[in-house]
């Protein structure tokens, strides 16, 4: 569902489902690991299969801690309904698109 | 109509994902599985949050399926809520409401969504999901698999009459599915009403044989205007062959020529060459190309991209000369004065360099079928760009249209000054379109905020040819 790995950025990769049942402990493996945040954060969503809103405030709040920290946040393979939901909610506003 | 009841908690959202997803197969829709299941969690969990808050009740879910949805239905009897749609989606992080974006995923991915009151029965959060092409493809056939000898005898192409209205439906529904813009045209009432009022002046090839409808064209006058534009054209399949599309088309400019219009326009697509081959054959015009203009459908049973939004030329046909005088901008004359040669139209230009009035007449409209922004420019004066810009401003970012067309009157004083002030503002020549706004002959010029990839675009006559490849270059420097 969730990993967290440091590498020259962070890499957020979400997998399968990120939903409602899901959403709140994702949030929580972001608030745990996503500190001292000194690179940039690339989420990928490359094996995504499905999120709902619940799932993107999980996206958000990577975005967040990007923000205040001064760093960028990508999203990395977003294909599907999953890039459409990204699309019509906003989120690719402010969610850089990497290869 | 299928049926599942459970209790407020989140808990149970897994077994709501699981009829949703034993429903979409049992019904065939698995092509829109992965939306009914998105908006079948959001509207769960946002009645979860804002009607029960936490508390302990019962949420009944219905399934149920019609000729043209998938209606999926919440009865709860929590709290009274209100339930009011996001009008846009974020820009910026700043901007991203946490508490409207189950709302806002399911205004985008579902059809409708109706919120009705039952009183002391509860409350409905009803959502429909138009039934995927494929199925309304299947159905058709079906349909029309009935075999008869049609005979060119049998037809009489015939004005409207009320009687027809439903079958005028029927067919435009089997020719285009849901994916015309014009949604009157699948409510007969309407069709009735528009007739009545003279917005809409139908023809039909008439079966006399059969007692059915073989075809259908049509005039459409909104604002009453000398030129109509035409087209909701079909013929039926089962009377292909026999030249049905060119006879009520005759007709159709025939009736046009009575009720005493200028002209008839036409904006035949560019992702075949039938219409446009029609057009020429009939002694139509191409007067300009349109990028984008159409929404973005999948025309049934034509092969057609459906990544991006369509293009269409536009012909224009003279029915009535008059003479008129004209003030063209200078870097766009050799190409106006051809189209005017092509039209046989009379003209005479001005080219005097008086100052223009201080005050013009600026108006604007947003169609949300086509998802076009339109802004009128009737009177010339030195303030026109001011509220161009204004409106400008509103139909793109308000009203996100994708597309706006700029239209500014040619009869009225020198538009020198005008045209370089929208061409700074990125708008391309499109076309020219005589008698089109308040009967006077107009320049349209295009804003298309994403570029077309015009590899797609299929022209069929060589004069059409060389217009598209001057709007082309002319959209190349601005976009």
């Amino acid at each position: 569902m969730i990993e967290i790995h440091k590498e020259e950025n962070f890499f957020v990769v979400l997998s399968q489902r990120l939903d409602a049942m899901n959403a709140d402990d994702a949030k929580e493996t972001v608030t745990q690991e996503l500190v001292d945040i000194d690179r940039n954060i690339v989420i990928d969503v490359s094996g995504l299969e499905y999120i709902s809103s619940a799932g993107l405030q999980v996206v958000l709040k990577c975005a967040k801690l990007a923000q205040e920290s001064h760093k960028e946040c990508f999203l990395k393979g977003a294909h599907g309904t999953v890039k459409e939901i990204f699309q019509v909610s906003g989120f690719l506003t402010f969610l850089k698109e990497m290869e | 109509m299928l049926k599942l009841i459970i209790p407020s908690y989140k808990k149970f959202l897994p077994l709501l994902n699981s009829f949703i997803n034993v429903s979409s197969e049992v019904f065939d829709v698995r092509q829109i599985q992965d939306k009914i299941e998105l908006c079948a969690e959001e509207a769960f969990i946002y009645l979860l949050r804002n009607s029960y808050r936490d508390e302990e009740g019962d949420i009944e879910i219905s399934i149920e399926v019609n000729e043209r949805y998938f209606i999926l239905s919440f009865i709860d009897s929590g709290l009274p809520i209100e339930i009011a749609f996001p009008q846009t989606a974020a820009e910026g992080i700043q901007s991203i409401d946490t508490q409207t974006l189950e709302l806002l995923l399911i205004k985008k991915f579902s059809h409708m969504a109706e919120w009705i009151n039952h009183g002391k029965a509860g409350r409905e959060f009803k959502l429909y999901f138009e039934l995927p092409q494929q199925a309304i493809y299947t159905l058709t056939e079906i349909e029309e698999s009935e075999h008869f000898e049609v005979s060119a005898d049998d037809i009489e192409i015939k004005p409207f009459e009320k009687r027809w209205a439903t079958e005028i439906s029927q067919i435009i529904y089997k020719a285009y599915g849901y994916s015309y813009p014009n949604e009157d045209l699948y409510f007969p009432e309407r069709i009735i009403a528009l007739n009545e009022s003279g917005q809409l002046v139908s023809v039909v090839a008439y079966d006399t044989k059969r007692d059915r409808i073989a075809g259908h064209y049509a005039l459409e006058r909104e604002s009453l205007g000398s030129v109509a534009e035409i087209g909701q054209a079909v013929v039926v399949p089962s009377y292909r062959g026999l030249g049905l599309m060119k006879k009520i088309r005759k007709k159709t400019q025939e009736i046009g020529k009575e009720l005493g219009l200028e002209g008839i326009m036409s904006k035949p697509v560019t992702v075949h060459l039938f219409s446009q081959k029609t057009n020429e054959v009939l002694g139509a015009v191409p007067v300009g190309m349109g990028f984008g203009v159409s929404p973005v459908k999948k025309f049934k049973k034509i092969e057609a991209d459906s990544s991006q939004r369509g293009s269409c030329m536009y012909y224009y046909l003279p029915l009535k000369n008059r003479k008129r005088v004209l003030w063209v901008p200078q870097r766009h004359k050799q190409v106006i004065e051809s189209i005017y040669t092509d039209l046989k139209l009379d003209y005479a230009l001005k080219e005097e360099d008086d100052r223009p009035r201080e005050n013009g007449t600026v108006q604007s409209a947003y169609s949300p079928d086509f998802e076009v922004g339109s802004i009128y420019v009737t009177a010339i004066g030195e303030d026109n760009i001011r509220y161009i810009k204004e409106a400008f401003f509103n139909l793109l970012f308000r009203m996100k249209a994708e597309v706006v067309l700029l239209y500014i009157v040619m009869e009225d004083f020198n538009i020198e000054t005008l045209i370089s002030q929208v061409e700074d503002e990125k708008f391309f020549f499109s076309a020219i379109l005589p008698s089109f706004v308040e009967g006077k002959d107009v320049l349209v010029y295009e804003f298309l905020p994403k570029d077309i990839d015009e590899s797609k675009v299929e022209i069929y006559a060589d004069r059409a040819k060389e217009l598209v490849h001057y709007v082309s270059n002319e959209k190349r420097k601005a976009v």
